[in-house]
Order: C-alpha cells, then sequence, then structure tokens
C-alpha cells in the first residue's frame, strides 16, 4: 500500500517537473538591448506632450463652453450654437449632450434619432460635488454612448443665470480619434500604444473591442508574466517591462516590450500611455493571390445564391467553415446583421455575436457601418482600410463587395487591390471635420446664400489648401463645389465612378444617418482620370448635406 | 342553375383559402408567392438605374419580361417594363428608373412568364440616398 502511494507520488512528481518545466520553457523572457529599450521610450516620450495638451484643451475647450452656456437654458438656439462651435473645435467629439442636475437629458447633438433621448436618463451621472472636488473638467473611462458608441466622457458644470448649479455639459470623445495621431505614427515605427488607468481600466487600445476592459482582472491577463508587468504599468509612473503576449493580429505568441509613462488629467486623474512592440511585421510566406473586382463580386454572388437557397443557418455554418466553399485563402465571406452584429467571420469565430458597428478603420471610416448603408442599396462596392496581413498587417486600402440577402442581413467579401500608396495626414484629416463643421455652425449664423456664396469664394477664412467643401440638397444638386465650380447647379444623383459606385447618393445617405467619413473614387476636375478621395459630411438643419473632400493621391 | 353552382364552387375555393391561411397564418400565401425559387434575383441602385440581376431558377429560361415598381414614383412604361429577349440569367438595367428619387422606399419587380402569368418576384424596401 505504501509502496503504491510512493509510486503515485513519484509520478505526480515528476508529472508536476514536466509541466513546470513547459511553463518556464515558454515563459523564459529574453533581455531586451538596451538601444531598442532607448529607441521605444523616446518615440512615445516625443508623443506624452501632444497628448496631454489635446486632453488639456479639450477640457478648457468644454469648460469655457459651460460657461458660454450659463442662462441659456431658455434658449435652444443659443444652446446649439454653442454645441456646433465646440464639436467644431474638438474634431475627436462624436456627440454633446447637456445634463440637468438630476442627470436627465436636457439638449443632444447629432443624428435625429438623438433627439428621441431628451427627457431620459444620461448614461451616467455626476454630481456638482464631484465637479467641485475634480477642480471642474472630469474625464470619465470608456462608456457606451446613447447611440451605442464608446466614448470618453469629458465633463464640465453648468450653472444659470443665479449661479445654481444647472447641470453638465457633457462631451463624447471618440478614443480612436483622440489617439489617431501617435498610432498612426507610431505604427510607421513598427510600434503600437494603448493606455489604461492606474486602476486597470483600458482607455485605448486598437483593438476596440478591449476598450473599457479591465487589465487587472480580465481572464485574457492572467498568465504570470502578463499578470506581472499589467500590475507594474498600473502601479508605476514610468517604466519598461517585458511579458509573453499575443501580437497585433493575434497570428503568433512571443516576447512583447513595453515602455511607459503617465500623463496627468486636469481632474487629477492619471493615464499611463504605454508603447510595445508586439505588432506583427512579418509578411505571409506564401504571395497574395491577386484577386480581380470581377472575381471578388463573383464570388459574392455565389455565397448569394447559396444563402437565397438554404436556410439562414445552414448558410452561416457555411460561411464560418475555414474550409468550406466560401473561404479561398485571403477570400472569405463575411456577414453581419443589419445592427453590425457579426453573423460570419470565419477566421475570427471569437468574433461571432460581437457588435463591430462602432468599429473605425485607422482614418475613422466606419467598415460596418458602411456595408450596412451599401447594402440598403442592395449592394455594391466600397472602400475602407484594413490591415493587410499580407503586408505585416500594414493598414491598406481594401475594396469589398456587399449584398443584402434579405431585409436582416448581409453578405460581402473583400480584396487587397494594389492601390497607389495614399497621401494624408492625421492633422489634414482633422482640418476636414473641423471645416465641415465651421459649415454646419455657419449654417446657424449665416443666410444660406451668403454661406454657399462664401463657399464659392476662395479666398473666404474655412478654405484650407487641399480641401474642398461642397454642398449639397436633399435631391443631389450641388449647391457649391469647390473641387469643381463649373458642377454648381447640376444634379448628381446619377454619377457612378467605375466600380458603379454611386458618390452623391451615398454621400446623401451618410448624412441622414447622421454623418461621418467615406472613402470614394471620383473623376478629377479636368475629367481625365479617377481619384481617391476621403469624405466627410455633416446634415445641417436646413435640409442641406454640408460635405469636404481630400484628395488621397 | 349554372350559376349559382359556379357562384358556389368560387365561394368554396375562397373559403379554402381563407381557411388554409387562418391554419398556416396569412404570411403564408404571401411569402409563396415571392419566395418560391423560380427565378432568384436581386434589385441594386447604381446611380439613376436599377439593375436586377437573374441568378438562377426553375422558370428562368421561361420569364419574357421584368416590370419595375417603387413606390411613390410613376414610371413610364418604357422605364418600367423590359422585355427579356435572350430567356436566362444576366443583368437587366431599368435606365433611369430612380433619376431624381430619394430616400428610402419600397421596389417591387415583377415577371411575365412565357405562359402570360405574371408573378411578384422581389419586394424589397431600398436606400436611394
Amino acid at each position: 500500500m505504501t509502496r503504491q502511494i510512493l509510486h503515485i507520488l513519484t509520478f505526480c512528481l515528476l508529472l508536476a517537473i514536466i509541466l513546470t518545466t513547459g511553463c518556464i520553457a515558454s515563459g523564459q523572457l529574453t533581455p531586451v538591448p538596451g538601444d531598442h529599450a532607448a529607441d521605444m521610450q523616446k518615440a512615445l516620450d516625443s508623443w506624452i506632450p501632444v497628448l496631454d495638451s489635446q486632453i488639456t484643451e479639450i477640457c478648457a475647450l468644454t469648460s469655457a463652453a459651460a460657461v458660454e452656456l450659463k442662462g441659456t437654458e431658455n434658449d435652444p438656439f443659443a444652446q446649439k450654437q454653442i454645441f456646433l462651435q465646440l464639436r467644431r473645435d474638438i474634431p475627436a467629439c462624436s456627440e454633446i449632450c447637456l445634463a440637468d442636475a438630476h442627470n436627465i437629458v436636457a439638449a443632444v447633438t447629432g443624428n435625429p434619432k438623438n433627439q428621441e433621448y431628451i427627457g431620459h436618463p444620461a448614461c451616467t451621472a455626476v454630481t456638482e460635488e464631484e465637479f467641485a472636488a475634480a477642480g471642474g473638467c472630469i474625464i470619465s473611462p470608456p462608456l457606451t454612448l446613447i447611440n451605442g458608441d464608446l466614448g470618453i466622457l469629458f465633463s464640465a458644470p453648468v450653472y444659470d443665470k443665479n449661479g445654481i448649479y444647472a447641470g453638465s455639459l457633457r462631451v463624447f470623445v471618440n478614443p480612436a480619434h483622440l489617439f489617431s495621431g501617435p498610432v498612426s505614427e507610431l505604427k510607421k515605427d513598427g510600434y503600437t500604444l494603448w493606455t489604461v488607468r492606474p486602476d486597470g481600466v483600458q482607455i485605448y487600445d486598437e483593438d476596440l473591442q478591449e476598450l473599457s476592459k479591465n487589465i487587472l482582472t480580465d481572464i485574457l491577463y492572467q498568465e504570470s508574466t502578463v499578470y506581472q508587468a499589467m500590475h507594474r504599468v498600473t502601479s508605476e509612473k514610468q517604466g519598461a517591462v517585458s511579458y509573453l503576449f499575443h501580437n497585433v493580429g493575434w497570428t503568433g505568441y512571443g516576447q512583447a516590450n513595453a515602455v511607459w509613462n503617465t500623463i496627468g488629467l486636469p481632474d487629477g486623474t492619471e493615464w499611463r500611455v504605454v508603447l510595445s512592440d508586439n505588432v506583427n511585421t512579418e509578411k505571409t510566406a506564401e504571395p497574395a493571390v491577386s484577386h480581380t473586382a470581377d472575381d471578388l463580386r463573383t464570388f459574392v454572388e455565389k455565397a448569394y445564391r447559396y444563402a437565397r437557397t438554404h436556410t439562414k443557418e445552414d448558410a452561416l455554418a457555411a460561411f464560418n467553415d475555414p474550409n468550406g466553399a466560401f473561404v479561398d485563402k485571403e477570400l472569405y465571406i463575411f456577414a453581419y446583421d443589419m445592427y453590425g452584429s457579426t453573423l460570419a467571420l470565419p477566421y475570427q469565430p471569437d468574433m461571432i455575436g460581437m457588435d463591430r458597428r462602432s468599429g473605425e478603420d485607422i482614418v475613422g471610416v466606419k467598415p460596418v457601418q458602411r456595408f450596412i448603408d451599401r447594402a440598403g442599396f442592395g449592394g455594391g462596392y466600397l472602400f475602407y482600410q484594413y490591415p493587410n496581413p499580407a503586408n505585416g498587417f500594414a493598414s491598406e486600402l481594401k475594396l469589398s463587395y456587399v449584398m443584402s440577402v434579405d431585409d436582416d442581413w448581409l453578405i460581402g467579401a473583400g480584396i487587397y487591390p494594389g492601390t497607389p500608396e495614399l497621401n494624408y495626414s492625421w492633422e489634414m484629416r482633422d482640418q476636414l471635420i473641423m471645416q465641415v463643421r465651421e459649415l454646419h455652425y455657419l449654417s446657424t449664423a449665416l443666410p444660406r446664400e451668403e454661406l454657399l456664396r462664401m463657399m464659392n469664394d476662395p479666398s473666404a477664412r474655412f478654405h484650407v489648401e487641399g480641401l474642398y467643401p461642397f454642398a449639397l440638397d436633399a435631391e443631389g444638386t450641388l449647391l457649391s463645389n469647390a473641387y469643381n465650380p463649373s458642377r454648381i447647379g447640376t444634379n448628381h444623383l446619377g454619377y457612378t465612378n467605375s466600380f458603379g459606385m454611386s458618390p452623391i447618393r451615398e454621400a446623401l445617405s451618410l448624412c441622414a444617418s447622421g454623418g461621418g467619413l467615406m472613402y470614394s473614387l471620383v473623376l478629377d476636375p479636368a475629367y481625365t482620370r479617377e481619384e481617391y478621395i476621403l469624405m466627410y459630411v455633416e446634415p445641417a438643419d436646413d435640409g442641406i448635406c454640408y460635405g469636404s473632400m481630400m484628395v488621397l493621391e | 342553375m349554372v350559376m349559382a353552382g359556379v357562384l358556389g364552387i368560387a365561394s368554396l375555393f375562397i373559403v379554402g383559402v381563407f381557411a388554409l391561411a387562418a391554419l398556416v397564418g396569412t404570411g403564408y400565401v404571401v411569402d409563396k408567392s415571392l419566395e418560391d425559387p423560380d427565378v432568384l434575383l436581386h434589385v441594386f441602385v447604381v446611380g439613376n438605374d436599377v439593375i436586377v440581376t437573374i441568378y438562377e431558377g426553375r422558370r428562368v429560361n421561361d420569364l419574357v419580361m421584368l416590370s419595375l415598381e417603387i413606390e411613390g414614383v410613376v414610371l413610364p412604361a418604357s422605364v418600367a417594363c423590359i422585355p427579356i429577349s435572350t430567356a436566362g440569367t444576366g443583368e437587366v438595367r431599368f435606365s433611369n428608373a430612380c433619376s431624381g428619387v430619394t430616400g428610402t422606399r419600397d421596389i417591387a419587380v415583377r415577371g411575365v412568364f412565357a405562359d402570360g402569368a405574371t408573378r411578384l418576384l422581389k419586394i424589397n424596401t431600398m436606400k436611394f440616398t
């Protein structure tokens, strides 16, 4: 008996040694060369003052607007003008909301549907005492906004004409937009950026699904080296650490090295801004198969026929099968419902059921929203940027073809057509948004004819070199067009490009859903060739869709 | 007497149809007429044109004409009806059918078959802007 127990104990001991050795072997970290760590620290530190001043400015602008709102409680027009100016000055701002002292929504900007939330409780409650403790502006972790998007909330107290606390002005800032400058620049050097609060709540991550998760408690971060690293990052203001983690794109697992620094926020809290080098720069061994736009369409049409002649369950099972007929290496069928929930994604089964409507590309275009919008027209081609596995996961312009299967869901697929390198900067993207928001604001301050005249006058103050503002009426007639003034007064609903896209119909549709960014391809003013463009549009109260575009080549 | 007989048979037929609809749900009658894979097609808005792509179906080869209806739009017959000269699959383009059409509207495609029968092939809510 004792002998048997001894055997069992010996076996358990051996097993434990084998398992432990395996863990140690897989958990070994190699020292980081000093110059690599120094390069990383230098790259990060160059962006800390930029982010710091951006956040400080947003707080200052929010607080100043809150002061301007004093005594406007019975003047919705004055309130609206203050909101529009604030949105113009903060391009990362998605929406603005005014909540009363009981945290009930009193006014809100954006999509007309947002007006339905007036009279309902705001997404989070703040009190006058909390504002006093914070010294004015409060910055929240990412919250789910009333429209379903995630946003960081900057809020400031509002007082009535008698100086009594009347509520809060809330500015929702898109974290992807806020960090887009450093992220796009640091990516060029092979780095990725993420930001976390000392309590572990993620403020920003390239994978937007990770936002608002807690890195100290989430199961994803429990491996021993990661666990220790995350605790160091959150507890120390500055440092360097290595740990084992997935690379960006989740195609490999290995050592990641990180450096971090701290930004002190105006409300007294802190953000740890972390730079890591787990960017996947490996190119796939096999060269990408070059599919054409026609191949892409044929592939999606084949899936459409399958979906229409089988049950939805059978079709989705076929689309989700990585070894099935609807996966041809980088060409695969994806499916979404019309609310953005993922139905089929054969290479990322963990994403099934996730709402990806708010996901953005590196510029701020929302691909899934664009799919849904395009499917409303029956379907067709559209562009967005997406990491290309064949090119070290660098963001490249992707061409997708989508089709609505019925009123409830859509399918599509995409290819990298090898378009010319896009020439844009995040500063120019911000200028594009600010210009359109200035037009939106001016539409409330000036007679329409005067604003249109200014838009057609290249010397008007809001013109920026390289940006081409335009205005469309609801019928698709160009009221102003700095890109090609000869087209003013003509209707362009019927205009299509070489991919069968209808840029004007799509711009009006984007306006109808509250506005945003989209790519397209349009003829140059000399009608000689098509050019890739980035467009931003917003609807104004006067029924006009104001927009601007920049050429990306 | 003959007239009464005909009316009686017609009444029985109508009662039967309603009884069936009551039994399996009124949606059955409507769905059945739309979902049958006689002609599998898809409708796209492209510029000012509406394009109907016919993919497959048991009765594709019997299709002689397509007609298009857009909610709130009166289309001239020359735009709304397109004879299908070569029966089978392919694209049918209703040129300028949605010129000036904006917003979101219902759109219907009917097929006329070689035996003279007309059937609703597709009804969709489509975006025009």
